[in-house]
């Protein structure tokens, strides 16, 4: 079978430097069906930010609630997003990460990768709703802290 | 401060599906694998007995003090790989092996039939076993071209100490040490081709990124340090990159990094959450899983020999559902990976690019790494390490109670 020729769009970009972590803002995939639907923004630096596993961390809104290998934010997710735009738009100083975790029976990489992309997904609805992509960070820990952490399909939002 | 370009979906570019047929599932005949030669014959899944040209191995004479131990030891070591007919009486063999050990050094010495020499080492490592092993290794490797288990690793990930850490062991299960001392987890190990250097994940700072660590000396050093998620990382075949996850242009997606010059390069452009990458053989292809929402997928990426370079890529279908963790065999030839059967987490092998596939075990069998001889895969079930062999189905626990033991690779 014939497969299709992909120029990989990043292969320009791709032999970037690991010392991209202070890299701004790089194209990627939106993953809602917004407007800007092809336009991701590149992570900010992790400097300041406080990990869950450094101590106990401040929720800013309830958890998000994934069902099974969903990825695609809900409506209920949408309105909480919402709200916590609206609360960041009056502080705007207020940085927040956003921790994915996973139930302990997934292969454990692919619990790391799927709560990563949950994180990332709503980290990139927050950046189209207004909050400033520099102040928001995640962190994919999939199952590897089930014993300690939440087992569930779930995101949490931490005000640093 | 916002740079935003246009951005291409991996699934309107690139997708091509493999044809999804479904193929039958054997029924895993699960006989406890007693390790006992199999001598001059293999007992093919359905209880033919096939007969096969294996080589015949003459054990002669070990001279020296510790000389009768050493040919005990050799004759475990030489009937557990199941290479070779190995006899010890006077009877004639395609090869020989004679040889010393004094003082638990030993040194050998491999005739072939006409009596040319084709080796003699000697091997002075402080135990009589590694020596032993070592030696086995050798032989294995020049009669058959193909790699020996006596002195194969396995790392693995362990709770046993209340966090996940690195740890390895030989291919029975024993010589287990810990390589990770983390503050918090160290998960998804990796072993470089020449086993020198283990490729991992930390989240010592708190963040999940890659770390590398001699085994040796035990220095180690970051890899990324990037925002975001690095992590799974897989040595390419010559050992001198990593394929791994970073998540920081703010999507995840599968990187190869290159040791020498610190750069890395994206090869994937996914939409979902990929993972698990694995490199063939022939450091050209990668495979990794990715889910997009609708449960993992097994996709193959080839990777570009310099900047600029088109590529494709491939969705692998596996016949099963939430496929992940794919592994390529030694000769490139099949992929083994994890999958989701009626609920269950099963094992896995199908053949590359196409061919039928097989359930190697059921039952929640996750992660599975295959021997460097291709002969066996390892995996976890309910944490505990096992060992199968593929032709038989035959398969052993090598490691349990210590812990709960996931995510095993055997060195390549």
């Amino acid at each position: 079978m014939d497969s299709p020729t992909m120029n990989l769009p990043s292969a320009s970009l791709l032999l970037a430097s690991l010392a991209l972590s202070a890299c701004s803002l790089v194209p990627s995939i939106s993953f809602t069906k917004g407007k800007d639907a092809s336009v991701v923004y590149a992570l900010g630096s992790r400097e300041g930010f406080s990990s869950p596993l450094n101590g106990s961390l401040r929720l800013a809104c309830p958890a998000f609630e994934f069902k099974g290998s969903q990825i695609a934010l809900s409506s209920a997710h949408e309105s909480e997003l919402v709200k916590l735009a609206e609360e960041w738009k009056k502080d705007s100083k207020a940085r927040y990460l956003i921790a994915g975790y996973t139930p302990p029976d997934l292969p454990e990489d692919h619990a790391r990768a799927l709560s990563e992309r949950r994180t990332l997904g709503l980290r990139q609805r927050l950046i189209e709703l207004g909050v400033e992509g520099a102040n928001i960070q995640t962190l994919g820990l999939g199952n590897d802290f089930s014993q300690t952490s939440p087992a569930s399909h779930v995101a949490l939002v931490y005000k640093q | 401060m916002t740079c935003r370009v246009p951005f291409f979906l991996l699934a309107s570019l690139a997708v091509a599906l493999a044809p999804a047929s479904l193929h039958a599932e054997p029924e895993v005949k699960g006989s406890w694998w007693q390790k006992i030669p199999l001598i001059g014959r293999l007992i093919d899944r359905e209880g033919e007995v096939k007969k096969a040209s294996m080589p015949r191995l003459r054990l002669a004479e070990f001279t020296g003090g510790t000389g009768a131990s050493a040919k005990t030891g050799l004759q475990d070591e030489l009937l557990a790989s199941r290479e070779f007919f190995v006899a010890t009486g006077e009877e004639t063999a395609d090869f020989t092996l004679n040889g010393s050990s004094i003082g638990g050094r030993v040194n050998g010495r491999l005739l072939d039939k006409k009596g040319k020499q084709l080796f003699e080492r000697s091997y002075a490592a402080p135990g009589l076993d590694e020596n032993i092993k070592a030696l086995a290794d050798d032989v294995i490797y020049t009669i058959t071209g193909k790699p020996g288990l006596a002195t194969s690793r396995i790392v693995f990930v362990s709770d046993k100490s209340g966090r996940k850490q690195v740890y390895v062991c030989d291919s029975d299960g024993r010589e287990v040490q810990q390589i990770t001392h983390d503050r918090h987890a160290a998960v998804s190990p990796t072993i470089s081709p020449d086993a020198s250097m283990i490729a991992f994940t930390s989240y010592r700072s708190g963040f999940p990124d890659v770390r590398l660590m001699d085994i040796h000396s035990g220095w180690e050093r970051e890899v990324s340090d990037t925002p975001g998620s690095s992590a799974g990382p897989a040595f390419s075949p010559d050992g001198s990159r990593l394929a791994m996850v970073m998540s920081f242009i703010g999507n995840p997606e599968i990187f190869v990094s290159d040791l020498n010059s610190n750069t890395a390069a994206c090869i994937s452009d996914s939409v979902g959450a990929p993972g698990s990458p694995s490199w063939h053989p022939d450091g050209k292809r990668i495979a990794f899983s990715n889910d997009d929402g609708g449960g993992s997928s097994i996709y193959i990426v080839e990777v570009p020999e310099k900047e600029g370079q088109a590529t494709r890529l491939f969705r692998w279908s596996t016949g099963w559902g939430d496929s992940t963790d794919p592994e390529w065999s030694p000769d490139g030839k099949q992929l083994a990976f994890t999958a989701r059967s009626s609920g269950q987490w099963i094992i896995g092998v199908k053949s590359y690019a196409g061919g039928g596939s097989k359930v190697i075990q059921r039952g929640g069998a996750m992660h599975p790494s295959w021997s460097p001889n291709g002969r066996y895969l390892c995996y976890t079930q309910h944490g505990e390490l096992f060992i199968h062999e593929i032709a038989t189905g035959g398969r052993r626990s090598i490691l349990k109670n210590f812990g709960r033991i996931t995510e095993p690779r055997w060195m390549r």
